[in-house]
């Protein structure tokens, strides 16, 4: 079978993509399972349209956690209007709205079903009980204050006055109470019955039971059945949950199934990350160690050439000396011949005239002659 | 020195102007847009008739009656038959270059008498803005029992038919469809909207169109005569600010219809009287309800004759809207039928402390038999009129009271003081309060049959009795049930806090806590 290049690398780079995207994500899509929280799990039914505003339930909550006093006293209920939010010293705070008429609503920890706290905290401090509250371990907690970040409801707060050993604090649902089989400090100190302590999925009933019941008194929503992923704490309101300040843009996906996806890739980075380095590391270094020799091997072979072109240019140089010195030689020996037949013509001439002076130079001349 | 041409002067001029008006004209469109303005009126003459597909003029009429000073004809034509309210013409369709030649002339003209006007040709947008939304201030006007006594007692209003006795016949008016006539018949006269519903219907106009025409050509007629009469501005019928100028007459006499003072409403018919597999007669007590609704459109919607013209007790025809004689008389959302404006009425401060803590609840037999109180037999054998009357005057007189020693004065609620003290509830003085609401109210006395029925507002889900048993027989002092049902502090706390600010109770705050029950010390 015939297969281009081309084709090959297309159909390896689709496999391997299908592959990670498919290890990234759950086919959630097409089943029906998705985490409905603990069976049997708590959670608490504030239903704004019974409460008053009183701030028994911060008082309580003040005095169950054994916060330090607030500075202005409980019974002053105009800090209502104020818009507070959780701090390291309230767990929980009223705050009112002027929707047609007054609401109070009641803040504190939600108590997700699948908390965004315990999924941005990398060192386990928060979790998530089967019995319904989210819990944290001041033990464990490196104080990043990631949860605080996280959560869509900002609730955690941060002990700042406390140099040395600062917490993340928030609402606990009161789990040492439940543990002593005793309802949340707030729940108990409403006198109004705006908040329900309870399973959550009866606390559901019983919320849909009083829209049913009064339907031109309620907004046809329990928030918190399905925002988040679902929350433990569950709000009935008479105004659009936007009016009353409550974030409306949430989603009903969970903190954990929206990051599981990008976070679930951190193994496969990390463990092919050093592979993948090193072999381009090498890979270039070998690049580096092939372009040295090549060049050595060619410095080496110009070398010898150049020294080559050198000798051969010497000895044409050589032999024109050679022969121009035998030149001169030639030269030389036949201009002192003339020269030395001219004076034995003029010896011989001399003669012939009578004067018969010697030259001292003759016998230089005789002996030239002998060779 | 510095030495000026002029020329550099005007250029000068021009700069500075073209930078603190960047856009000629720009105050006027302001002006046009802003969308709120209650006399507007949308021109659109379809694509057909403007050969662009400009959008929409938004025509503010108050603002040119003003610049008109008042002078209607400036714009309308005025015929035998009094003012037509259509642009400078009687009958024909208006063409695009109809609106055009006719507005841009008039501007042209104001702009050469130096006077402030509109937009002359080639400023398109300046008219053409489109359409905008309804101006919240701009209101329906309903024409109500009160503005129609104003209207019959108007000496200036005359009959058509020359009958001195009234002036019915100045407004009202029937349909003859063979003559194609209007003629007044005495004694059927009916609301307007019967016929003039909210869009044009064969040849009959709107509403709109209909009083319009009829209500601003009378006032119009009559103020030129400068006789007193109604608005003739879009804002002084339509603006809700003039609405409320409008003084409402107290103690109107009844309409004269012919109408009954009271009705056996039955199911059956009353001709072949056959009673099998009905309820029993609802005596009505028209007379009372007449002066108890805004105008007789409060119940008839459709036409003033009987329910039962329309609403057959099987529901099957259409000109009942396929609703059951039962459905209209029943059904809890219509501000029409018995039980829905009932239901609507108890949501008063005076009632809703009671009946907000229990909706819908329903006494079986001897809830329907309130109304329901005509016996068969009696209506076959006696005038039905009669009947009806009968009973409704012994539903009147039913109101029993309860002795008063039978009423305990103070209960002390001590079963959960812990941080307060026992709360010492004023017990007589909420039932004394209680008992005053429905006793000064003829439709509360009817409905309530006697004061002891009036302790089931907070003894609830009780049998109706003198000793009702303790709150805490079905509220659990442990708190909430898991069915829902409220623990004992929430019941209490409920009942009082919800009870007090349903019927608007100011004289206790809900975190007043020491009002009711001490702090304990």
């Amino acid at each position: 079978m015939a297969i281009s290049r081309r084709k090959f690398l297309g159909s390896l780079g689709a496999a391997i993509g299908a592959g990670t995207t498919g290890a990234l994500k759950k086919a959630y899509g097409a089943s029906n399972k998705h985490f409905e929280g603990y069976p049997g799990s708590a959670g608490v039914l504030h239903d704004t349209t019974l409460c008053i505003g009183c701030r028994k339930c911060e008082q309580a909550c003040n005095a169950v956690n054994e916060l330090p006093k607030p500075d202005t006293p409980f019974d002053d209920l105009s800090v209502l209007d104020t818009g507070r939010r959780t701090r390291a010293d309230a767990y929980t705070i009223v705050n009112a709205f002027d929707t047609p008429g007054k609401v109070f609503v009641k803040k504190q920890c939600n108590h997700c079903l699948e908390p965004a706290c315990a999924s941005a905290c990398f060192v386990k401090a928060f979790k998530k009980t089967p019995r319904g509250p989210v819990v944290y371990d001041a033990s464990l907690c490196v104080g990043c204050r990631y949860c605080m970040v996280a959560c869509p409801f900002n609730i955690p707060a941060y002990e700042y006055d406390n140099v040395l050993t600062p917490e993340v604090t928030k609402c606990t649902m009161c789990a040492p109470r439940l543990k002593e089989g005793r309802l949340p400090g707030c729940v108990e100190a409403c006198p109004r019955e705006a908040l329900v302590f309870g399973e959550r999925k009866k606390l559901l009933k019983i919320a849909r039971a009083r829209i049913q019941k009064y339907p031109d008194q309620y907004v046809d929503h329990v928030y918190g059945e399905h925002e988040m992923g679902g929350t433990s704490w569950l709000y009935l309101s008479g105004q659009s949950f936007e009016s009353i300040g409550m974030r409306e843009d949430l989603g009903t996906t969970s903190a954990p199934e929206l990051t599981s996806g990008p976070l679930s890739a951190v193994p496969i980075v990390v463990g092919l990350w050093p592979v993948l380095l090193t072999g381009i590391y090498a890979i270039s270094q070998r690049k580096d160690k092939v372009a040295r020799e090549e060049q050595d091997a060619a410095v080496q072979a110009a070398k010898v050439q150049v020294s080559e072109e050198m000798n051969q240019k010497l000895e044409v140089q050589k032999e024109k000396m050679t022969k121009e010195k035998t030149a001169a030689i030639n030269f030389e020996v036949k201009k002192a011949l003339e020269e030395a037949e001219k004076e034995r013509e003029a010896a011989a001439q001399a003669v012939e005239e009578g004067t018969d002076d010697p030259v001292p130079e003759n016998s230089e001349d005789n002996g030239k002659q002998e060779r | 020195m510095l030495k000026v041409k002029p020329f550099q002067l005007i250029i000068l001029a021009i700069i500075i102007f073209s930078v603190l008006f960047p856009f000629l004209g720009q105050s006027s469109i302001k002006e046009s847009t802003h969308g709120q303005e209650l006399d507007r009126i949308n021109i659109e003459l379809g694509a057909e008739l403007s050969k662009e597909e400009m959008p929409v003029v938004g025509f503010r009429h108050d603002l040119h009656t003003q610049s008109a000073e008042g002078k209607c004809t400036a714009c309308h034509t005025e015929t035998d038959d009094g003012m037509v309210f259509k642009f400078k013409r009687t009958d024909e369709t208006a063409s695009m270059d109809f609106y055009h030649n006719n507005c841009i002339a008039c501007h042209l003209d104001k702009k050469a008498a130096n006077e402030k006007t509109g937009p002359a040709a080639a400023e398109c947008r300046t008219c053409h803005t489109g359409a905008q939304p309804q101006s919240t201030a701009w209101t329906k006007l309903d024409f109500d029992k009160s503005l129609h006594y104003v209207h019959t007692m108007a000496k200036v209003i005359q009959s058509k038919d020359g009958s001195t006795s009234d002036n019915c016949s100045a407004c009202h008016h029937q349909y003859n469809e063979t003559t194609k006539e209007i003629f007044y018949a005495a004694g059927e006269e009916e609301s307007c909207t019967y016929c003039h519903k909210p869009e044009p219907k064969d040849n009959i106009r709107a509403i709109r169109q209909a009083s319009h025409d009829s209500c601003v050509k009378c006032h119009q007629t009559l103020k030129t005569k400068n006789t007193e009469a109604g608005p003739v501005t879009c804002s002084g019928c339509h603006d809700k600010r003039e609405q409320q100028k409008i003084q409402p007459v107290s103690d109107i006499p009844r309409l004269k219809r012919n109408q009954p003072d009271t009705v056996a409403m039955t199911g059956w018919d009353i001709n072949t009287r056959e009673t099998n597999g009905f309820m029993d007669g609802v005596a009505f007590n028209h007379k009372g309800h007449e002066t108890r609704t805004r105008s007789c459109k409060a119940c008839h919607h459709q036409t003033l004759e009987k329910c039962n013209d329309c609403h057959t007790p099987e529901g099957g025809d259409q000109k009942g809207g396929f609703v059951s004689l039962a459905q209209s008389m029943h059904d809890l959302k219509s501000d029409r039928s018995c039980i829905g404006c009932h239901k609507e009425l108890t949501k008063n401060a005076d009632c809703a402390g009671c009946h907000f803590q229990m909706p819908g609840k329903k006494d079986g037999a001897e809830s329907c038999n309130t109304c329901h109180n005509l016996a068969k037999t009696d209506l076959k054998s006696m005038d039905n009129q009669a009947v009806a009357k009968k009973a409704l005057t012994d539903l009147s007189q039913r109101y029993r009271q309860v002795k008063p020693d039978r009423i305990p004065e103070t209960i002390v609620i001590d079963v959960l003081a812990d941080e307060y003290m026992p709360s010492q509830f004023p017990h007589a003085k909420i039932v004394r309060a209680i008992a005053q609401r429905v006793e000064t109210s003829n439709l509360a006395r009817a409905f309530h049959t006697d004061q002891a029925g009036l302790c089931m507002g907070c003894h609830h889900n009780s049998p109706k009795t003198l000793d009702p048993p303790k709150c805490a027989s079905c509220h659990s002092k442990n708190g909430p049930g898991p069915d829902g049902r409220p623990g004992l502090k929430g019941a209490y706390h409920g009942q009082c806090i919800t009870c007090h600010q349903k019927m608007d109770v100011k004289s206790v705050a809900a975190t007043d806590c020491v009002k009711c029950h001490e702090k304990k010390k």
